[in-house]
């Protein structure tokens, strides 16, 4: 970044030279010990079994809910002559019973609540018993200790997304006697990585809130407050935002300003992970939703052939929005990580 | 009661015909004195036409008139002599063969029919019969005029048909036998390659190779001549023949095949779609192929697009298409700028004055890459950032 002209031989051939270095051998090797204790850490504490059941255990749920409503419409659209669509097992994922949220809902629901649980006391735990300390005075780089406890809790989200996503699919498999097509488990996988990332995200906020706030509890209730908020209530400030901006319900309106109306909502929607991943999901596990973007769609309307979008063309849809995740996630660590190297640890 | 009457009046009506009979013999003999033979000198035989013109085979008719210039009619005996070898006769009045006729007194037309039948194999030439009505002769001359086959024959009244490439013709045929014998025709045409003609009686469903006419009768066929798919425009002829053991007949059919006009529109590898970017402009190269026998002139290109997409052809008319050729043309496509992921259909005509054609085309979109390339700058820049800072704030 500083030189603007990097001689690439040059700092790979420094980056070897530091990479083998005594120093980072130990650190590497501090790292790995960490980034172990924190794994087993959370894959023995009560509270990951506890959240990890409860989301298998919904996922199950709602898989019986989107079996019941997907065998009611597919009879009744084979009694009407109709044919089902190709891409029923994705629609497993997404469709929703008569009491019961789809298991896609869930994960935007519950997902946020799995990362925080995992982020919320990581440095403020250790702050407050003192063991923050001991660490800091191993023969290890400081900045390791967030690193490895991110990594630790990222790699616990993807083994619990994948394994929960896969049992779904199996379950899905048995139970629905449906066969999904090569296509439909790539999305799927991709689905289970966005989420994986999504999750992510809020790993990232609780990790920057505990190194923010001393207690373990304030971090918690803010975590949740903003998940509150990004989940519950942003969609009403865009929508108050918007018709404040571009009036759409008074008679003067015109078509421009109920499509500016409902542009100012979508972008302001935007900045909740939340809807990033619905719109995700809503594009990837459908491969009949062809773009996203208001205008598009009402163009495109009358003049486009009925057609399933292939897998590339729907990631291309939704690309920007796993690159603002992934972004997210990574601008949250980064916030974390300052933060976390300006705060004095010796008490 | 019924039995006993109806014998009663059989009885009664045999009185009464013997009492007629035994009356009818004294009425008789009253008039014996006139002298049968001298009442047959006044008895005229004659008849219209007592010279005609014929064919073998055929039956002669001459109605026989009297004429009685006594005062009393008379019984003439019929006879005939000088009947050529093979020829039959016949003398027929009242519906019934007759040997002698009664003329009463006067004037009497048409009283008997002389029947002549002249057999088939009776040569060319002139033939007398006389015939006699007791001294009354009348000499009958037949001019027999033509030979045994006479008229048999093949002929069809329309014998020039017109129409474009890939209609079938049907000819109308009659097939004459005016031979004595019933002939068995055997059916053909000389088509030339590709050509068919299929032959079906009139009243009949089946196509036959063959058929049966009887002596002295006719039949109608029905020829479907059906030209090669691909025939060019011109004349052409069909010979047909219906060949027997005795006769071989034949005619000839006249076709006249105009130019159809034909076009399509197509691709060089046949496939009607393509990929284009949204706000991009594609190239498709479009194939127009003349279908028709006729070279096209001035052929027109146009293009129906969705709303808001740009599509025109490069070129302007195509002046000529040579019979059988392909024009090449290339259709510039520009999707709409906000053009959505998914399948378009556009619909690409070529006319001119004569005919036209449509190709649908499927316009496959797709998002560029372009933001996704942008998407990936920013995950590295991301990236780039973290390390950065990792840099300035880890490891001191």
């Amino acid at each position: 970044m500083e030189n603007p002209k990097p001689d690439l031989g040059r700092s790979l051939r420094e980056f070897s030279a530091d990479w083998n270095s005594d120093n980072s051998r130990v650190n590497r090797h501090g790292f790995a010990v960490l980034y172990r204790k924190e794994l087993a850490d959370h894959l023995e504490s009560r509270r990951f079994w506890i959240l990890f059941f409860l989301l298998l255990i919904i996922s199950m749920v709602s898989l019986r809910g989107a079996l019941n409503t997907i065998s009611g419409a597919a009879s009744q659209a084979s009694s009407q002559g109709q044919s089902i669509t190709d891409f029923l097992f994705l629609a497993l994922f997404t469709t929703s019973g008569s009491s019961i949220y789809s298991f896609s809902t869930f994960l935007g629901f519950l997902g946020p609540i799995f990362g925080i649980m995992l982020g919320f006391d990581a440095i403020n735990e250790e702050r407050s018993q003192g063991t923050l300390n001991r660490l800091a005075a191993q023969p290890i780089y400081r900045d390791t200790i967030i690193n490895a406890k991110f990594c630790a809790g990222a790699t616990v989200i993807f083994i619990t997304i994948f394994s929960i996503g896969l049992l779904f699919t199996g379950a899905g498999i048995v139970i629905s006697g449906i066969e999904p097509r090569a296509e439909e488990f790539a999305r799927i996988a991709i689905f289970l990585l966005v989420a994986a990332i999504y999750i992510c995200v809020w790993l990232s906020i609780s990790i920057l809130f505990s190194t923010l706030s001393k207690h373990a509890a304030t971090s918690a209730l803010g975590c949740i407050a903003l998940w509150l908020f990004l989940t519950m209530f942003l969609s009403l400030f865009a929508s108050g935002l918007a018709n404040m901006l571009y009036p759409a319900d008074s008679a003067r309106a015109t078509m421009m300003d109920a499509i500016n109306n409902y542009r100012v909502r979508v972008g302001f929607s935007r900045i909740s992970p939340y809807y990033l991943f619905n719109e995700v999901t809503s594009v990837l596990m459908n491969p009949n939703i062809h773009s996203l973007d208001i205008m598009s769609t009402l163009e495109s309307e009358y003049s486009q052939i009925a057609s399933y979008l292939t897998l590339g063309q729907s990631v291309l849809q939704i690309w920007p929005q796993i690159v603002a995740m992934f972004a997210e996630t990574v601008i949250g660590f980064a916030v974390a990580y300052i933060c976390f190297m300006n705060r004095e640890i010796r008490a | 009661m019924s039995t006993y009457g109806s014998g009663f009046i059989t009885r009664v009506g045999k009185v009464l015909t013997g009492a007629a009979l035994a009356a009818a013999v004294a009425v008789s003999s009253l008039f014996v004195t006139l002298p049968v033979n001298a009442a047959g000198g006044s008895v005229e035989m004659s008849t219209s036409y007592p010279g005609i013109s014929t064919k073998p085979g055929q039956d002669v008719t001459f109605d026989l008139d009297f004429d009685n210039r006594a005062a009393d009619g008379t019984s003439v005996e019929l006879s005939s002599s000088g009947l050529p070898k093979g020829w039959s006769d016949e003398f027929t009045g009242g519906g019934r063969k007759i040997s002698a006729v009664y003329v009463k007194s006067g004037e009497q037309n048409a009283l008997v029919t002389y029947k002549v039948t002249i057999p088939d194999d009776t040569a060319k030439g002139t033939y007398n019969i006389t015939i006699r009505g007791n001294q009354s002769a009348l000499k009958l001359t037949f001019d027999v005029t033509d030979e045994e086959t006479g008229d048999s024959g093949l002929t069809t009244d329309d014998t020039t048909q017109e129409g474009p490439t890939g209609t079938t013709f049907s000819y109308s045929v009659t097939l004459q036998n005016n031979s004595a014998a019933d002939q068995t025709y055997a059916l053909s045409a000389k088509t030339a390659d590709g050509w068919s003609a299929v032959f079906k009686p009139a009243d009949g469903s089946n196509d036959v190779a063959s058929i049966d006419v009887a002596a002295h009768a006719s039949a109608t066929l029905n020829v479907k001549v059906t030209p090669p798919e691909k025939v060019a425009a011109g004349d052409y002829e069909i010979p047909i023949s219906a060949v027997s053991s005795e006769q071989n007949l034949s005619a000839t059919l006249k076709a006249k095949i105009t130019g159809t006009y034909g076009v399509e529109v197509t691709t060089s590898d046949q496939t009607l779609s393509f990929n284009a970017n949204a706000g991009h402009e594609k190239d498709v190269p479009v194939k127009i192929h003349n279908t028709g026998n006729i070279d096209l002139s001035a052929v027109a290109l146009s293009v129906t697009a969705p709303d808001g997409w740009d599509a025109s052809f490069d070129t302007g008319k195509i002046a000529t298409i040579a019979a059988g050729d392909t024009a090449d043309a290339t259709l510039k496509v520009t999707p709409s700028k906000n053009a959505v992921s998914g399948d378009y259909a556009l619909t690409v005509s070529a006319s001119n004055d004569n005919t036209s054609s449509d190709a649908s085309f499927r316009a496959t979109v797709k998002t560029g890459t372009a933001w996704g390339i942008a998407g990936v700058v920013i995950i590295v820049a991301v990236i780039a950032l973290l390390m950065g800072i990792i840099r300035k704030f880890g490891r001191h």
